[in-house]
């Protein structure tokens, strides 16, 4: 929509109404027509079928379908229908591949229906973390409560709502969503397409996602939904009208959870680059591919059982009325049926995203890579024969109980495989400690305890004794905080620098993780204890005896929601204000950082070559991908250029890191020929990049130097090199140092990005100052990796150096 | 290259489609796949139904639990019906890759008759059955189950009418009608479902 002209889409010049066109005010408008006219039609049939228009049922009635065509008609006004509607009228503007909705030019495409996964990304994002903010100040209303025995601030059918809602706005509108807008964002950049399989698909199922959220809240308008996030029947069906909100709410969010999971199966089977055969994928696709199954074959069951909740409500039917032949416990069964593989739909996409990171940042390949593949999937399947486990005590059929028990502890094998996978790439690996990478350490530290908890309710006399005690809600938020929000945060500082361009503070960040960890271990922990000694969970009130624990968790839970305003500070200031992202900042080999940051609005130029695995850091010779980019960007200088350039098309190799890295050390003899060849030979076996560094301060000089002089022919000479290396194909890049010769090279070795070998070059033994000091063999004894000595003899090179 | 391409001004699929080469090989199945997901996200939504049908149903001794009639034969003849409306998407179908315009407009326009045929005697029959949903946990099944199958064949009516409206104004061609493919696919799901749910529920 936007007026920009692009090659790929269609200029639009005339200025266009916002009441009939897509926009805000459109959806405003048909949303509340659509609901007037369902109502209206609905109150017509009733009238028709002589049933009264007033009182409780008419009220179901209206809620029902004035919420769904409320929502229906939101999506409608605000244009997602347009193009399809465009389609379906044969209107002759209607053209297939119309890319005017594609990428945002400004900040305001932000707000609109935009078909490019990165806008939609950031969108879903952005509103899920808004959600995100509103289930935590719901969940510190609850723990405002709980700071003292008695009732203080709510009344207990209001506490009974703010847990419900907590928990539903938590898992439908931040969790399972915030993973979609991750995965939406790297997932098709990652697979080397230029888009989602479906983009206007993908739109679709973020602004049905609004409406859903919005119904939800819209229910604390009318008394707020209160059978739990569970919705228990028969508790839901005899509810007040709120919990007619939540059955409809579900719908929403369900569907765009639907639409997107097929819509990331389709694109991760078929938009898949050259090259990328499925073991070539990154983890975090195999994680979403896993994460869709579950999600298109899950999600259906959580509709039907609210479908059926609704249809008691609204309809009187029986399904679960036992006094006329229905049942109860099939709620139930329904209900987990999705709902037990939803702590997976929730738990698997971070799992990929740790994978990610914990092999980036500690610079090692993944260990275990198609074990990890293979314990994703295992995951996805256990995890539909394991729902009863919630139902130990609902006086479901007993023989059920021991196999749910046994798949139960069995599903703790597949994720056992991934945390040593992880702990094993870790191991020896070259860490770096960024806010990703602690919350990715803090996430597998939590995350234990969150297994190990389950295992313990797994356990079937355990479960019974500690069935809807705070034990098993601490156990829930060891998993969900602990592991979901974790990752949702690991994953959100990682590719913070691509998404926006722009570098997070490093020391906030840090700040965050440790206030989250702290108060996040300080507010959870002690709720096992509380569960053990039998403290009962939703509930308003408790046994004074608790009070003491309840005050320091409640403390610690404050803690932790402001923690949140440090991210959010964090995040707000560093998009506005942050240092310029380079578009490799962890020098990572996945395709989504070989790319600018951001990215271009149509991600790759052309389909990348993907020649081998995602992971290979540190492995000499191996590559990812040969990325072609045409037109030389100015962000992309200083990347590697290492194969010939061709027209105005660069190909560019996701083997930064992989390749050899040799660091030259020379200052007079810097532009040498025996040391370019020395290089050169080197760069004819392998790919290899240079580092060169010109050591400036000499103290073991005892004349005086005019130092700017000095300065400027150093520099010289040392652009003369790169020059030279690079005409021959070498990436090189260099520095001229203030430092002496030793420092200079161990402060390189020790860097976080240490060569594989040192080439020394100096003058001739008679007049080198360098050898004189014995800098080789110094550098030799302490750095333990190769050193070369190249001797360059100035005087019968007078072409080489100023 | 056939009479429905040469009728019409629209342009062959490799000059429509100008984006870059590897994205317009793949073009010819994302929608199809997308659509067999699609209704395998389907067959669980009836699969939970049928989940509580079945739990209730084997929950009691007799069927139709409740002392509750239905009438096998009249929705007999509705269910031949429908399953002759699959024949009539095929042909439809083949028409359109052979490029018979009147073929894939009739075969169309056929199947669209005999589903909203199908709808109205469904309706007739809820009206004729002299129960409604709120009598008991039969009942409840019985609607909730055909209500739901109704339901997906309004929609595959709905995607049968776009697809006749644009067959009649000569949008597809015999290389390039993967619209009608999906729409067949689904309207030939929606008649699976259908045979499943009358055993199941009528016969059984």
């Amino acid at each position: 929509m936007t007026g920009h002209g692009h090659p790929h889409g269609p200029v639009r010049s005339e200025p266009r109404s916002p009441w009939l066109h897509g926009s805000w005010l459109r959806a405003i408008w048909v949303s509340f027509l659509f609901a007037f006219i369902a109502i209206g039609i609905s109150a017509f049939i009733r009238y028709l079928l002589g049933f009264p228009l007033h009182g409780a049922e008419m009220q179901e009635v209206a809620a029902t379908f004035g919420l769904t065509f409320w929502a229906i008609g939101f999506t409608v006004g605000i244009g997602c229908f347009d193009y399809w509607w465009g389609y379906i009228i044969g209107s002759p503007n209607w053209v297939q591949e119309d890319h005017s909705a594609h990428g945002a030019y400004s900040w305001r495409d932000y707000f609109k229906v935009n078909t490019d996964h990165k806008v939609i990304g950031i969108q879903y994002l952005v509103l899920t973390f808004i959600f995100f903010m509103i289930g935590g100040a719901l969940a510190e209303g609850v723990r405002a409560e709980l700071a003292s025995p008695g009732t203080q601030y709510f009344s207990p059918g209001t506490y009974n709502g703010l847990f419900s809602a907590h928990a539903t706005l938590m898992i439908f509108l931040f969790v399972i969503p915030s993973f979609a807008g991750i995965a939406n964002f790297v997932v098709p950049l990652m697979l080397g397409a230029q888009d989602m399989a479906f983009p206007r698909l993908n739109a679709l199922s973020f602004w049905l996602l609004l409406p859903g959220g919005l119904i939800f809240l819209a229910s604390f308008a009318v008394g707020p939904f209160a059978a739990g996030w569970t919705n228990y029947a028969p508790l839901s069906v005899h509810a007040p009208i709120g919990d007619t909100f939540f059955t409809i709410g579900v719908q929403f969010a369900g569907a765009s959870s639907i639409a997107t999971a097929v819509n990331f199966l389709v694109t991760i089977v078929t938009m898949r680059a050259p090259g990328m055969s499925f073991w070539r994928m990154p983890l975090l696709v195999w994680a979403n591919l896993a994460t869709s199954s579950l999600v298109v074959l899950g999600t259906p069951f959580i509709a039907g059982s609210q479908f059926m909740v609704l249809y008691d409500r609204v309809m009187h039917t029986h399904f679960f009325d036992p006094a006329t032949g229905g049942n109860v416990v099939l709620y139930q069964h329904i209900f987990w049926f999705y709902s037990h593989p939803a702590v997976y739909i929730m738990m698997l996409p971070g799992f990929g995203i740790i994978s990610e990171i914990i092999s980036i940042h500690s610079r090692k390949p993944i260990f275990g890579y198609r074990l990890i593949a293979f314990s994703t999937v295992a995951i996805g399947v256990l995890g539909f024969t394991v729902w009863a486990h919630h139902m130990f005590v609902s006086g479901m059929a007993p023989w059920l109980r021991i196999p749910m028990m046994a798949t139960t502890m069995l599903i703790a094998v597949p994720t056992g495989i991934k945390i040593f996978s992880w702990v094993a790439t870790l191991w020896d690996g070259v860490i770096h400690l960024t806010t990703a990478m602690l919350f990715a350490l803090g996430f597998i530290f939590t995350f234990v305890i969150g297994g190990l908890s389950g295992i313990f309710l797994a356990v079937l006399p355990v479960d019974i004794n500690v069935s809807d005690t705070y034990f098993v809600v601490a156990h829930i938020h060891y998993v969900l905080f602990g592991g979901s929000v974790f990752t949702i945060y690991a994953g959100l500082y990682h590719w913070f620098p691509k998404m926006t361009g722009r570098m997070y503070d490093e020391r906030l960040g840090r700040l965050h993780f440790w206030l989250t960890f702290v108060a996040f271990n300080a507010t959870f922990m002690p709720m096992h204890w509380l569960g053990l000694q039998g403290m009962p969970r939703r509930v308003a009130d408790y046994d004074p005896r608790f009070a003491t624990l309840n005050f320091i968790i409640s403390i610690f839970a404050f803690v932790l929601g402001a923690s949140t305003l440090v991210f959010l500070y964090n995040v707000i200031h560093s998009w506005a204000r942050g240092p310029i992202a380079p578009a490799n900042p962890w020098r990572a080999l996945t395709l989504e950082w070989q790319v600018s940051s951001p990215p271009p609005i149509f991600n790759f130029d052309e389909p990348p070559q993907v020649v081998g695995g995602p992971y290979e850091y540190g492995v000499p010779g191996a590559r990812h991908a040969i990325v072609t980019v045409h037109e030389p960007d100015p962000q992309f200088a200083g990347v590697a250029t290492a194969t010939a350039v061709a027209g105005s098309t660069l190909q560019r190799e996701a083997l930064l890191t992989a390749m050899k890295h040799i660091l030259v050390v020379a200052n007079q003899t810097v532009a040498g020929d025996a040391l370019i060849d020395a290089v050169r030979e080197r760069a004819g076996a392998e790919p290899l990049r240079v580092t060169v560094i010109c050591p400036q301060n000499d103290p073991g000089g005892d004349w005086v130097t005019d130092d700017r002089q000095l300065a400027q022919a150093t520099r010289e000479r040392l652009d003369q090199t790169l020059a030279r290396l690079r005409e021959a194909g070498v990436e090189a890049a260099g520095e001229v140092v203030d430092r002496d010769p030793y420092t200079a090279v161990m402060d390189q070795v020790e860097s976080s990005d240490p060569p594989a070998e040192i080439i020394i070059s100096t003058l001739p033994q008679t007049r080198s100052g360098w050898l004189r000091r014995d800098l080789v063999e110094r550098v030799r004894r302490d750095a333990k990796i190769p050193v070369e000595h190249v001797v360059v003899d100035v005087h019968q090179e007078p072409a080489a150096g100023a | 290259m056939t009479s429905i391409a040469a009728a019409r001004d629209v342009p062959a699929p490799e000059e429509r489609a100008h984006v870059s080469a590897y994205h317009k090989s793949l073009l010819q199945s994302p929608v199809f796949l997308g659509m067999v997901m699609f209704i395998g996200s389907e067959i669980m939504l009836f699969g939970s139904f049928f989940t509580a049908y079945f739990y209730i149903r084997f929950s009691h001794g007799e069927y139709p639990f409740g002392g509750f009639e239905i009438p096998k034969g009249t929705t007999g003849v509705n269910t031949a019906i429908l399953v002759a409306s699959s024949f009539t998407m095929h042909w439809a179908l083949v028409s359109a890759s052979r490029g018979r315009r009147l073929g894939l407009i009739l075969g169309l326009g056929l199947t669209l008759i005999m589903g909203l045929t199908f709808l109205g005697l469904q309706m007739r029959e809820y009206h004729a059955l002299g129960f409604v949903p709120s009598d008991g946990a039969f009942p409840t099944t019985f609607f909730a189950l055909t209500g739901l199958h109704g339901m997906h064949v309004f929609i595959g009516a709905t995607l049968l009418a776009i697809a006749f409206v644009r067959a009649c104004r000569g949008k597809y061609a015999a290389d390039d009608h993967l619209g009608l493919e999906v729409t067949g696919l689904y309207w030939h799901f929606v008649d699976v479902v259908w045979i499943f749910l009358y055993t199941v529920v009528y016969l059984l």
